[in-house]
């Protein structure tokens, strides 16, 4: 397909209000048009969805995008409504009987498909993918491909055929995080030879991003610790923690004794309220948002001035998208880490992405009617097992093999914990990375608040956006002005 | 008022000093789950009007009140049926007038309020994008059926005055209600460049904590349900439109709907049977469906006979809920568990 760049230009321009490219992009574009495969790292916040649905505007084609959580299809699906794109579906379990028939008939109309591995695996979707005449076929999140990784999703084993049972669409395998022998996985795991597949891999490093630990003696030092940064931290942040429960209890602690607007943001908040408060954050009306970790967020905010992880992640790969979040414009920001003893036995640390327990299984698989109330992301991939026909012993044993897998990942993120030296070093080595270009604005550890100001992080960043308006009723007339009336 | 109303003094009141009850009663009525033995225990416990009002309660956390009201000293248990202590009993009476300004009518029996909800929600959102003429935003993301039901409501009542038309009859709904109730009910909704209060804003404000807004948030939920389903003079033709899709003519399932129809036109217990291709008892359970839920359904239909004197004097000197079938059946033995239930349910309507 010939495609000149100024066709690629204006529709960056027309369909997405950009006229520039960030680092990357362009360059897989191109390489799209040429009808090459690619597998492309690019880090967090670098805009990998951008890609594909540019090129799903230049090629006019159907694309079909493999994307392992309903939560990031939904996300997906919302963006692309808010650029105007109608023609977008999320083929997900949320979808009724006679809506997925619907939307079965009627595939090729849509120019962006979102799906998750385990459905596309099944019979009647795999046949009107098959019709579609696909354009571009994406797998987003493609370190689940690799069994190095912690993230290994079996379904995507099936990829490899379902692309070529589709006609071996162009193939683009995004993802933000995979050291090269990760990669070499993904691309056998796709049934590609090395030599099929074009490799664009940018550094995982993000510079603006100060990175900082620091060890509390207990879980009150902790408290006192978090309390003090929160009072001299100005801007809007993003705070980790590993249960929903905990993320509450500090919110209210953090409005109570600092006064900053803060909001608690997990699978318990329901989807209205998820929405408030994103837009909220956005706004400069929620200046802190206490959020669980391994959950999708669909904020796109350029200017979070730091990340503090009250609870550590399970591995290094969560913790480099987590922190990503910070410092999209590019500006001086910060990620902290806070670490007490004892912090990895937190349960949920151990079991980041929710493996269901043994006995849970068991459930599962003998109680039908227990299935419903499994969360969708369970539900779906004990689903898919129980439909390759593996009996409850067998997802037992390769849940538990995922387990060691993932405390691998652990030992790593605490050695990214205890490190002496500099973080970036040490954080960027586990990526097959080299660095040693340490300075004063790259790391430190037990010295958050002085780097804090060192960075300037200490001040009023951009007036405009932060206000201190508190959110309280109105009276329900003027809110219906509000609302209606666009004539002010 | 000295201490907040929370779940757990909401639930009390479902429990009683003088009689043993089932907690799963309690759990499975407000979780909305429909067979003919929970809507007759729920009716003796008072529960009908609170039918689905908390379809999300999970057993794990219901089992988390039972213990805590057994530590707290509340209730005693005896194998899977509870009482209320007196400490209890106390506790259920300090609350009771605040249980009370919650009027939900069994609108559960009727349509489920969360998915009202939802359409409201993005129908507010819709319209107000539309009075903007900016058709660019996240959208709120519902289930299919709501998001699919709200485009197509809008495709159908679009035109330049919508939002004006909308704003009105919102505006009629919100006069009915007190101020500060007013002001809530409209401050969660999603609109152009204004993006609501979430509940947890919104309690702070009101000095509430979460379940006393959430208990507040439904019966406004409700009221807006009445009065928009109710539109006799054609005032508020979209807020009908949005609401009654979602909403039962009937308070009955659709199978014992149809049953019960049949049975108004005089078709036989076997004969509704025969017709429908089911059991014969599936019909009955389908009419003593109807005669715990329908106000004037026809027990003497069944109940025509005098009872024979024994039995007759058994019952006068019992109280219903202690009424036990095995004696009957041995005091006259062709009388059927069916027209034994037929007959608690009718002695408890008169009684109340
Ligand atoms: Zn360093």
């Amino acid at each position: 397909m010939k495609i000149h760049n100024d066709q690629i230009y204006k529709t960056l321009q027309t369909k997405f209000g950009f006229s520039e490219f960030k680092s990357g992009q362009l360059e897989i574009i191109q390489r799209l048009c040429n009808r090459k495969n690619v597998l492309a790292v690019l880090p967090t916040g670098t805009g990998k969805s951008l890609i594909y649905q540019l090129f799903g505007y230049l090629i006019n084609r159907p694309i079909i995008v493999i994307s392992p959580l309903i939560s990031l299809i939904d996300d997906q699906v919302a963006r692309l409504n808010r650029l105007g794109e109608k023609r977008v579906i999320g083929l997900t379990s949320k979808l009724d009987h006679n809506q997925r028939q619907f939307a079965l008939k009627h595939l090729r109309n849509y120019r962006f498909i979102y799906v998750s591995p385990e459905m596309a695996d099944q019979p009647d979707v795999r046949l009107e993918l098959d019709q579609i005449n696909c354009g571009l076929f994406v797998i987003d999140e493609a370190h689940c491909l690799s069994q190095w990784g912690p993230d290994f999703r079996p379904a995507y084993l099936k990829l490899k055929d379902l692309v070529r049972h589709i006609g071996s669409p162009t193939t683009l395998m995004l993802t933000a995080t995979a050291k090269p022998a990760v990669r070499k996985d993904i691309i056998e795991k796709m049934g590609f030879a090395v030599s099929d597949v074009i490799q664009v891999v940018h550094s995982v490093d993000r510079p603006n991003i100060f990175l900082d630990v620091e060890h509390c003696a207990s879980l009150t030092e902790k408290n006192e610790k978090l309390l003090d940064l929160i009072s001299v931290l100005k801007g809007s942040g993003i705070i980790y923690f590993s249960s929903k429960k905990i993320a509450n209890q500090i919110s209210e602690l953090i409005a109570q004794k600092t006064g900053r607007t803060t909001a608690a943001y997990h699978a318990d908040i329901d989807l209205q309220d998820r929405y408030r408060i994103q837009q909220q954050f956005m706004h400069g009306n929620i200046e802190l948002i206490c959020a669980t970790s391994a959950f999708g967020m669909g904020i796109d905010k350029d200017n979070v001035r730091f990340v503090i992880h009250y609870h550590m992640p399970g591995n290094l790969e969560n913790y480099l998208q987590e922190i990503g979040r910070a410092g999209r414009d590019q500006r001086a920001s910060i990620a902290i880490l806070l670490y007490a003893p004892g912090d990895e036995y937190i349960p949920s640390t151990l079991n980041l992405m929710g493996l269901p327990s043994a006995a849970n299984i068991q459930t599962f698989f003998h109680q039908p009617e227990s299935r419903a109330s499994f969360d969708d992301d369970q539900r779906q991939l004990l689903t898919y097992y129980h439909d390759q026909r593996k009996t409850s012993e067998d997802v037992t044993q390769i849940f538990q093999t995922r387990q060691l897998a993932k405390q691998t990942s652990l030992v790593s993120m605490l050695d990214y914990i205890n490190e002496t030296d500099c973080l970036r070093t040490k954080l960027l080595a586990y990526f097959d990375e080299q660095f040693n270009e340490h300075s004063q604005n790259c790391c430190a550890t037990d010295q958050a608040l002085e780097k804090i100001k060192q960075l300037h992080l200490d001040t009023v960043p951009n007036k405009q956006d932060v206000s201190d308006v508190k959110k309280q009723l109105v009276p329900w007339q003027m809110r219906l002005e509000q609302l209606f009336s666009s004539k002010k | 008022m000295n201490k907040d109303f929370d779940f757990s003094d909401f639930l009390l009141q479902f429990y009683s000093r003088s009689e043993w009850r089932r907690p799963k009663v309690i759990l499975n009525n407000l979780i909305g789950r429909r067979t003919v033995s929970n809507l007759f225990w729920g009716m003796q416990y008072g529960l009908l009007p609170f039918f689905d009002l908390f379809p999300k309660l999970n057993n794990e956390n219901f089992d988390h009140f039972q213990k805590k009201f057994k530590q707290d000293g509340f209730i005693e248990v005896q194998d899977k049926e509870v009482r209320l202590t007196d400490t209890g009993k106390l506790r259920k009476e300090t609350n009771l007038s605040k249980n009370f300004q919650f009027q939900f009518k069994g609108i559960g029996l009727y349509t489920n309020i969360e998915t009202i909800k939802d359409c409201l929600n993005l129908t507010v959102q819709i319209i107000s994008e539309f009075a903007f003429k900016n058709n660019r935003y996240y959208p709120l993301q519902y289930s299919g059926r709501v998001m699919n039901f709200c485009k197509r409501w809008f495709r159908q009542n679009k035109s330049p005055e919508l939002p004006n038309k909308f704003q009105q009859e919102l505006s009629e709904f919100l006069k009915t209600l007190d101020n500060k109730s007013a002001d809530a009910f409209v401050a969660s909704f999603v609109g152009h460049n204004s993006f609501g209060l979430t509940d947890h804003q919104i309690k702070t404000d009101l000095s509430l904590n979460s379940f006393e807004w959430k208990i507040i948030d439904l019966a406004l939920m409700t009221e807006f349900i009445w009065w928009a389903s109710d539109d006799n003079s054609q005032t508020h033709p979209l807020c009908q439109n949005l609401v009654t899709p979602w909403l039962a003519d009937s308070p009955l399932s659709m199978s014992s709907e149809v049953t019960y129809q049949l049975f108004l036109n005089n078709f036989s217990i076997e004969k509704i049977a025969q017709k429908r291709h089911i059991k014969v008892n599936t019909v009955r359970e389908h009419l003593l469906e109807a005669a715990i839920l329908i106000k004037d359904f026809p027990f003497q239909s069944f109940l025509s006979a005098p009872l024979p004197t024994n039995l007759h004097n058994y019952l006068q000197n019992n109280p219903v809920l202690q009424w036990q079938f095995s004696v009957v059946n041995e005091l006259v033995p062709e009388f059927s568990f069916f027209e034994f239930r037929l007959l608690q349910i009718r002695e408890d309507r008169t009684q109340k």
